[in-house]
Formats: C-alpha cells, structure tokens, sequence
C-alpha cells in the first residue's frame, strides 16, 4: 500500500512535469518564412555573373542547397524549372563591416545579403550564429561571421556604448586576450587603433603590435578601426591584414600605399559611414527608392532617416574618402563592401546597395563592384570561412558548381548601372526562396484621439486608450528597475539606472495597442520634478534593435514644464508613434520624480 | 531502501489525507502569481520575471512549513523518539521528508507553469522552461534546510509563528515580490545574505534578465549559506530535547 502510493505519486508528478515542460509555448520564429518546394530547381536561360563576366543564356541548377551545374541547354531532372529570361543572377552579396544586433541577420537577408562580416557585437551571441550559419537547410537569416568584441582599452572606441568590454592596454595581455576571443568564438580580431583621434583613449602601438603577433601565431587576421593616415601607417609597419574604415582626413600618401600594396592588405572603406559623418546625407535617397522602401521595416528607417548629431565630425571627409578609395583600388588593392551597419544613416541589407553605388564613384566597374560585395570578401577572410564550410555546399562567394547556393535574381542588369542591384526579383539562400516581407504586410496606424497623453488624477489609462506603466532597459538586458505609482493626482516614479546594455534607462512609458498618427502636432510637453539630474524623453515607432529616438533634458527639484519638437526626435516616424518614455538615465543612480500633465501641442 | 520507500509513501498519504495542511502553502503562490504575474500585468515583461520569482516562491512554502510545523508537531508528540527507537536507520525519517517536498514543490509549480504559459504569455526556449524547473525544484534544499532548524529547535507553537515570519521575511527579502532595489539600502543588504535573493536572481539569469551580480556569485552564496544552514540543522538535530 505504502509502497504503491509511493510509486504512483512520483510516477505521476514526473509524468506531469514532464508533460508540463513539453507543452509549454516557446518563442515563435521571426520574420521570413521559407518555400520548401524548391530544393532542387532548374533556371532557364538566365544571364549569370560568374566572377568575371555576365554570360548569357545559362542555365543553373540547385540541388540540395549547392548549385550542381551551370551551362547552355543543360539536361536536368530538377523538379521546378524557372524561366529566368530577361533576369540576371548574382551571387548573394556579403556586407564586410556590420554590428549585429536584434533583428539584424533577418533584415538584410530582405535585401539580398546572405552574410554579414561583424565588427563588434555582443560575445554572447556568437556560439548560436556559429550553429546557425553551419545550417544548410535554412533560409531565415544571413550567417554571420563576427570579431565579437574588440580590442580597446578604457575610454577607448567602442566603450562609450555601455556594453561592458574586457579592455586592455600593455603587450604583455595581448595573448590571453586573444585566447579569450578564440574561447569566445570570435572568427577574427577587430582592433581600434585611434591614437591621433583627440577624443577617445587608444591602445598603444606596442600593445597592437601584441595583439597582431598573438592573433597571427593563432592563424587568425586581425582589421582594425582607424581614421587617420598616420594611424594607418603605423599599423602597417607592424603587419596589419586590412582595415574596415578608409581614412578620411588627408589623401593617401605613395608610402602608404606602397605599404598596403606590399603587405597585400585589404581595405573596406564604408563610404556609407562616412558620409553619414560628414553630414552629406545620402540615406534619404535610399530610404525613399521605391525599390528599397518597399522591403524597409520602421526600425530600419529609422536607422536610415538617424545622423551623427548635427555637426561634421572632423576626418569625415567623404570626397577624400572617395579619392583615398580610387588610389587603392588602382594600386590593385582589394576593396571590399561594407556598410557599418546600423549606425546612423546606414541599415542592415539596404546600405549595402548604396555602398556599391558609392564604391562605382571610387573607379570600381561593376565586376569589382559585385566582387567586392561577395567573392572578395570570401577571399579576404579566407580562413574563416574554410575553417567552417565543408567541401559540399562550400562558401565561395561565386556562381561555380559545389558551391552554396546563395544568390539574387535582378529583374535588370547591372552591367551599365550598378543600381539594378536593388531591383530584385528573388533572393535565395541554400538553394531556398526567401520570402522577402514587404512593409506592406505589417503596417497599420490611425490618427490619435485626444492630445492629452496623461490623466494622473483618476488614473494610468489615458483618452486614447493607452497605458502608463514602468519601463526599463531589461528588454535589452540592461539591469535598471523601475516603479510607479499615483501619488496625490501626479505620477510618482522610483528608477536606478544601473549599468547593463547599451543605452541604460529607467522610468515611466506610456504605450497603447495601436500605434498612432501624430503628425499634426509639433511639440511634445510635460511638467516634472525630481532628483536633479539628466533625464530622457524616449519616443518609439516600431521595434527597434538600437536606440530609440530621444531628447535630453535636466530635471530639478522645482516643478518645471518642459517642451521638446518633435521634429528633434530624429528618426521618429510620427505617423506611426506607438509609445513613448521619459525616463532617467543614462547616468547611473537612483532618481525620484513626479510627472504630470504630458500632452500633444501643435 | 525499502524502508525509506515505505516511509515515504506513508508521508505521502499523511499529506493527502490531511490537505488542508499542504494544499494553501501550494496554491497561495499560484493565487499570488495569478493576481501579479497575469491580472494585475501591465508589461510584457513582467510574467516572465514574476515566473521567476515566484517559482522560488512556490517552493518555499512546502520546505519550510512542511518541515517547521511538521517537524516540531511530531516532536510534540514524541513521534522523533519513537522513530528513534524503531529498527530503521533515522536519516529515513529526514530523506522520506525531502523525497515528500520535492514532490509537492514540483506539484505546486505545475500550476504557475500553467498559468505563466497558456495566459500569463510567457514563451521561453524549451531548454529554458527545462533549466528554469530544474532550478525551482531544487531551490527546496536551503528552506528544507531552515524548516528542518526551526523544527528540531521550537515546540509546534512557536513553530508556526517563526516559520511565518521567515517565510514571508525570506520572500519579500528575496525580492521575489517586487525587486529588492525599491528597498532601502539596509534591506538590500541584508537581502544579500537570504537564500532566496541569490535563487531569484539565478531564475532571472536562466530566463535572460541578468541580475545584479554575476551567476557566479549567486551559485557560491547559495552554496555557502546552504552548508551554514546544514550546520545548524545538524546541531539542531543534536541539541534538541
């Protein structure tokens, strides 16, 4: 008896945990969504870039994600034949200078880039993406292949984002550095090396010369982030492998050049970035190409529509960049396609397009041009990408038989203008279409009722059936709290802004279902009290990976009202405005502070 | 092995057989999380943090009062010596005990599973869900641990004040209703040295909103007051009248 109901109760509680744990939700997949039926497919007639040339009246076949033969009039049992007259198909393109964050790897294989060469993200992420980019049956994401963190020491690039970085600043780290990255997962080692920059700290000369010789010994490259030419020059002396910026303060001297020429560097300049930095704005055209602006998610315009504060950065200058890029190029020094992605003015996938167009203005013909965006980045990484790809299916950046079949279909050529490269018919990742997600398919909005956006003194609801509540950077994994509550007919926030992802905030949001077209008013306005200190109104229209268009604003132990533009919000898309914070932050600390009376005013 | 097996079925059907003992210390944390995690949930974030917390405080009930109260009655009772004097080995009387808890933790977590997926929204990875129950059930140790102090060292009266209060001491403590942080600092610091600060903070981390220290401190500092509380229920055990 004792016995009996001793098994059946462990019996039963294990069974129904276990039934428990199996059926419980997990997280549904993101964005594209792949058609199966073409594992193994035939297209007729097609003109096809193989490296060198566009050659007409080809057909390719795919079998099982690798494409098994190329030719005229080939005989082939593929179940599905496609007619590609008229169409002309690329290899998929590789950005070569990206951070990925969020939705990143899904965004721009929405424009046709099937990997991404990362600069710096987050370590945590990469034991994942190493899995994901060995699967050969997916076509969800680009792969990705990732410095993880980078090399700087404290106060250096890179630091001021708030994710914390292992820095370092003597010779004598550089190896158990370099292992650690290895441990990590990271494919190469990303240095920033800014020693003339005048306002951030750098490694020394000595400690990047470490950490090459440490890197190399391990057989891995080592880039690194430079922007001047004397910076450049003495990486090179010390056996640099390329750099992920071209130097934009002085023109390229003869010694340089002679140096990158004879230590076979490469170079990927993101002229995208550089203008974005030198102030000329280039994204708007991007962002409003009905090619491009079909497939854009709002996240990514507002990444596109964001710039670099509201003055030139000295050493952006996009004119010499381009001169700079012209020069290597014509010294027969490899320059690859790069966007730098997502800092202001550039997105994931799209900048990618522009960057070529940008790279033609440098002397590049659209062979270079097509190459620099996929084959020769390949090249350039070489170890990287063999250490991970099998023979079959094996990564080559080019239309060749046994190789991945990761390509575009354009609906033109891009022979005589490099722009066709936006006009894509179909992407194919693996062999598998992807279906691209137009905006179209997710955008919906309305005119908002009541300017009004708070009620405090009956309660959080508001007139447009929305909801205060507490907000805080956890959903970026940040660690700041927050609470709220309605005190004496004002909103009473407690927030300690801790240290943890990149933008740290905590405080106050308010947020409906819907999103909402506020684009008749120009101000917002509040009145606030509190702990003095730096504060931050946040606004949000759509899910964004970086941060959220915000203002600063100072806050005192006076009531006081503030009122920010709404145009100041860059980057906001005020048809579409799904919530908005205010919040403390990004200074560490506790804050206390009332809030009250938060309208819309035209 | 046969007698432990015996011994735990029969603690098993002393504890069906008299629910209202064992059935609100498991059903208030699922009301609670109901309440909190669910109705009451304005975030998206929020169920999935109150899972956390909550799973840590589902098992405490069972730990401390099923060993508390329940431990001080039967010595009341004299039912330790008669234990004592039976031919069985005494750890039996201890283990048959923990097997039981183990057992209706895991029961009363089921429910706030439930409830966090299929309404409250949350949506983990499988090996998470797995991880984050695995986490919760074993998080019973340290508050066996203290139930089995109080219980050894305080007659069944003061059994039921003092297990209250360190219940309800350790969860709100552990910041497993609101976060500590709201706190004054001297609550914070003493939260540090509660067993369930350190458990909530791990649940955290398994289910992606890092604490504010690192797993690594969290998994020493429960391990370390795990074995002070292991003292002091062993001499608890030996000093008990």
């Amino acid at each position: 008896m004792l016995k009996k109901t001793f098994y059946i109760s462990i019996l039963g509680t294990v069974l129904a945990i276990s039934l428990l744990l199996s059926v419980l939700p997990i997280p549904a997949k993101t964005i594209s969504n792949i058609d199966t039926n073409s594992a193994n497919l035939l297209f007729k007639n097609a003109t096809v870039f193989n490296g060198q040339v566009f050659v007409k009246n080809t057909d390719l076949e795919i079998t099982n994600g690798a494409i098994s033969a190329i030719g005229e009039n080939l005989e082939s049992s593929a179940v599905r034949r496609i007619d590609a007259s008229g169409k002309t198909i690329i290899p998929g393109l590789v950005d070569a200078h990206t951070h990925s964050f969020g939705e990143a790897l899904p965004l721009a294989l929405n424009f046709g880039v099937t990997a991404q060469i990362d600069m710096f993200t987050a370590p945590s992420i990469l034991s994942n993406e190493i899995e994901n980019r060995k699967n050969v049956t997916q076509a969800k994401q680009a792969d990705l292949f990732s410095a993880g963190m980078l090399a700087t020491n404290d106060g250096g690039h890179g630091t001021q984002f708030g994710i914390p970085i292992e820095t370092l600043s003597t010779p004598e780290q550089a190896k158990v550095w370099v292992q650690r990255r290895i441990d990590e997962g990271s494919d190469f080692i990303k240095l920033v090396y800014m020693p003339y920059s005048g306002y951030f700290n750098s490694v020394d000369r000595a400690t990047s010369a470490a950490i090459i010789g440490a890197a190399h010994i391990k057989g891995l490259i080592v880039v690194a982030h430079i922007s001047s030419q004397r910076a450049a020059k003495e990486l090179l002396e010390e056996g640099i492998d390329g750099f992920v910026h071209i130097f934009a303060d002085q023109k390229i001297s003869q010694e340089v050049l002679d140096l990158a020429k004879s230590n076979n560097i490469f170079v990927i300049p993101t002229l995208s970035v550089i203008a974005s930095a030198g102030q000329v704005r280039l994204a708007d055209e991007l962002a409003e190409d009905p090619t491009i602006a079909e497939f854009l998610h709002s996240e990514q315009k507002q990444q596109l529509a964001a710039g670099f504060g509201g003055h030139k950065i000295p050493g952006f200058e996009l004119p010499i960049a381009i001169e700079n890029t012209r020069r290597l190029h014509q010294a027969g020094i490899r320059i690859l396609a790069g966007s730098d992605a997502p800092n202001p003015g550039t997105s994931y996938g799209a900048s990618i397009h522009q960057e070529l167009e940008l790279l033609a203005k440098a002397g590049l013909g659209t062979v270079d041009l097509i190459n620099a965006a996929s084959s020769n980045i390949i090249e350039a990484f070489g170890s990287i990408f063999d250490a991970v790809d099998n023979t079959r299916n094996r990564r080559s950046g080019r239309l060749s038989v046994g190789s991945r079949a990761d390509f575009i279909v354009l609906n033109s050529s891009p022979l005589n203008n490099i722009r066709a490269t936006r006009d894509i018919q179909s992407i194919y990742k693996n062999g598998l279409k992807v279906k691209r997600i137009s905006n179209s398919d997710i955008d919906h909005n309305q005119a908002i009722n009541s300017p009004r956006l708070s009620n405090f003194s009956t309660g959080l609801d508001t007139e447009n059936n929305q909801l205060w509540s507490k907000t805080d950077d956890s959903m970026t994994n940040g660690s700041s709290t927050a609470s709220i509550e309605l005190s004496q007919g004002v909103l009473k926030v407690s927030a300690t802004v801790a240290q943890g992802f990149m933008f740290p905030w905590a405080g106050a949001a308010v947020f409906g279902d819907n999103t909402n077209d506020i684009s008749s008013y120009e101000t917002l306005s509040f009145k606030i009290r509190g702990n003095n200190g730096q504060y931050q109104a946040m606004t949000f229209s759509g899910a964004q990976p970086g941060p959220p268009p915000s203002q600063a604003f100072t806050v005192t132990r006076e009531w006081q009202t503030i009122n920010l533009a709404l145009s100041s919000f860059r980057g906001l898309d005020r048809t579409k405005l799904s919530g908005l914070a205010i919040v403390a932050g990004p200074n560490k600390g506790k804050f206390e502070y009332y809030l009250d009376d938060v309208k819309l005013v035209k | 092995m046969n007698s432990l097996i015996n011994e735990t079925g029969a603690e098993i059907l002393k504890a069906i057989r008299a629910p209202e003992f064992l059935l609100p210390t498991m059903l208030m944390p699922c009301a609670f999380y109901s309440l909190f995690g669910v109705v009451l949930n304005n975030s998206s974030g929020n169920a999935t943090y109150l899972l956390a917390t909550y799973g840590v405080f589902a098992v405490m009930g069972p730990a401390i009062f099923g060993f508390g109260v329940g431990v001080a009655n039967e010595r009341d009772r004299c039912w330790l010596q008669l234990k004592q004097a039976v031919p069985a080995p005494p750890y039996n009387y201890v283990a048959a005990k923990i097997v039981t808890t183990l057992l209706f933790a895991g029961l009363a977590l089921i429910p706030i599973y439930l409830i966090a997926g299929f309404l409250g929204g949350v949506e983990l990875q499988r090996e998470t869900w797995v991880s984050l129950f695995g986490l919760h059930l074993i998080s019973v140790i340290p508050f066996v641990l203290i139930g089995l102090s109080l219980g050894f060292s305080l007659s069944s009266g003061g059994a039921v004040a003092i297990s209250n209060i360190a219940f309800l001491g350790l969860a709100i403590l552990g910041g497993l209703w609101i976060p500590v942080t709201v706190f004054p600092e001297l609550m914070q610091t003493i939260a540090k040295f509660t067993p369930s600060h350190h458990l909530a903070e791990l649940a955290l981390a398994i289910v992606g909103v890092g604490g504010e220290h690192a797993t690594s401190f969290n998994l020493l500092s429960v391990l370390v007051i795990s074995l002070v509380l292991l003292v002091m229920a062993i001499s608890a055990w030996q000093s008990q009248r």
